[in-house]
């Protein structure tokens, strides 16, 4: 009865800006993160591909299309419903688009060995629910607090002590999953900041700039700006993506 | 052209692809080796490849840790096979289209280009449990459904209920559109009900929350009866 009531009295939901930009970075020769914002739908995808040549590129572009075309209106009324429908469906993407990517790589001799890292956030009410695989990372800021939701899904973080670089990622689209890709839950409050980010962002710039340039910018667009611009600063080295939230 | 890769403990280190005619040197040095590994084990100049005619040839470069194939000590070029078994001090260098015949989809791994600082995927070794839980189905024994058998490899959230949208479509009457998920966990499957009319059964219980599964439990709602196998 309980959910009855809660299905059809109105969701206490946030009123979101959002802005996302990527840029090559100063040393790599083309762009291989990508990221998506669908409109109406409080979905946001950050993918940073991998492999030689251009074939990092392909990876996350397809994994993004796919993503896109897999939420359609009816799954994402269906998101809307529980959390469950959300995690449910979440995996499901994953699945479909590292079984495209896969597919993709198979064809192609040149694409052997692409795939890309990625990671999508959907907001349903006041909730924030996060699924990703490899090492785009996740934040939010809360009371001039930054929280780091997402976990790398690196050698150093599951294997520590083992590893050669801290770039290694354990989990990624392109390859059968060892382990379901993560999926997180928090609540949000108004006012709350929602960061998604590649490496070439958290690799280059730390925790508490990232912090106080998020708090400090009156718009998501402006602070995504901000964050490239010390990214590049920084040494620039990969390429940066970020997408920034801001609710209410 | 073929492609070659290092190998430490079941996971690719390098990749590296090599043309007729060309020699490469594997060591650790950045600058002097065309297939750079960072790691002490290797001597700055370790080895060196060839492929000359259609054959391949290995030569040491007096390494510290020497090289090995099928188990005997390089000190001259030595032609080689792609079956033999290489040993570069303690990595081993195969063939990435053996590995990828050995290993189909369950751990490879790969790194790009000589750049550490990438990027880069490896596969950590599958846990036996992962393993096992790859070979699971669920099977319709009675009632309406479709399709009668759904394999769960290589799924990780299977949803069942009477919508189209499921992956597995029940009938029954007064059942919810999503009746029950089954969800992949690190090494188990388990179950989440939603909250429903109809009650969802596991071996006869009614099942409130998330519950783990077992090979060859039942689980029954509304005339329609799964079994985990």
């Amino acid at each position: 009865m309980y959910n009855f009531f809660k299905k059809i009295l109105p969701h206490p939901s946030l009123k979101l800006t959002y802005a996302g930009l990527s840029d090559v970075g100063l040393v790599r020769e083309n762009n291989e993160d990508c990221y998506r914002i669908l409109e109406g739908k409080n979905i946001f995808i950050v993918a940073d591909g991998m492999g030689g040549h251009n074939a990092g590129e392909v990876a996350s572009r397809a994994a993004i299309e796919v993503m896109q075309r897999y939420f359609s209106d009816k799954i994402v009324k269906a998101m809307r419903s529980n959390s469950q429908e959300v995690r449910h469906a979440m995996l499901t993407a994953f699945e479909k688009a590292n079984r495209v990517v896969m597919d993709l790589a198979e064809e192609d001799g040149d694409l052997l060995g692409m795939g890309c890292t990625l990671i999508v956030a959907f907001i349903r009410g006041t909730t924030l629910y996060t699924c990703h695989v490899g090492d785009t990372r996740c934040y939010v800021v809360s009371e001039n607090r930054i929280r780091k939701v997402t976990r790398d899904h690196t050698m150093t973080e599951e294997a520590p002590g083992n590893s050669p670089s801290r770039h290694v990622v354990t989990r990624v689209i392109g390859y059968p999953f060892p382990e379901p890709p993560e999926c997180n839950t928090i609540s949000l409050r108004e006012g709350d900041r929602i960061l998604l980010c590649s490496d070439g962002l958290w690799s280059m710039v730390d925790e508490s700039t990232i912090l106080e340039t998020i708090v400090k910018a009156e718009s998501p667009a402006k602070a995504a700006e901000r964050l490239v611009e010390l990214a590049n600063k920084g040494g620039g080295d990969d390429n940066i993506t970020v997408l920034n939230v801001f609710c209410g | 052209m073929d492609e070659w890769a290092l190998i430490l403990n079941d996971r690719i280190i390098k990749r590296f692809r090599i043309k007729e005619g060309q020699t490469l040197t594997i060591g650790r040095d950045n600058k002097e080796a065309d297939v750079a590994v960072d790691n002490t084990a290797i001597s700055r100049r370790h080895c060196s490849l060839e492929l000359k005619g259609g054959n391949y040839y290995l030569t040491d470069l007096y390494s510290l840790n020497g090289t090995k194939v099928n188990g005997k000590k390089v000190v001259s070029a030595v032609p080689i096979k792609k079956t033999d078994f290489i040993e570069i001090s303690k990595f081993t260098l195969q063939p990435t289209e053996t590995i990828l015949a050995e290993q189909t989809a369950e751990s490879y791994a790969i790194s790009s280009n000589n750049d550490m600082d990438q990027t880069v995927f490896v596969n950590a070794k599958p846990k036996p449990q992962a393993r096992r839980a790859g070979g699971y189905r669920l099977k319709l024994i009675s009632g309406k459904g479709a399709p009668q058998q759904l394999e769960l490899a290589g799924k990780n959230s299977i949803k069942v209920g009477r919508d189209q949208s499921c992956d597995l479509v029940i009938s029954g009457f007064l059942l919810s559109k999503t009746q029950f998920f089954i969800t992949r966990k690190a090494s188990y499957f388990s179950l989440i009900p939603l909250g429903s009319i109809r009650k969802t059964y596991l071996n006869g219980k009614v099942v409130g929350k998330e519950t783990r599964l077992n090979r060859g439990d039942e689980i029954k709602t509304a005339g329609v009866t799964l079994k985990l196998e």
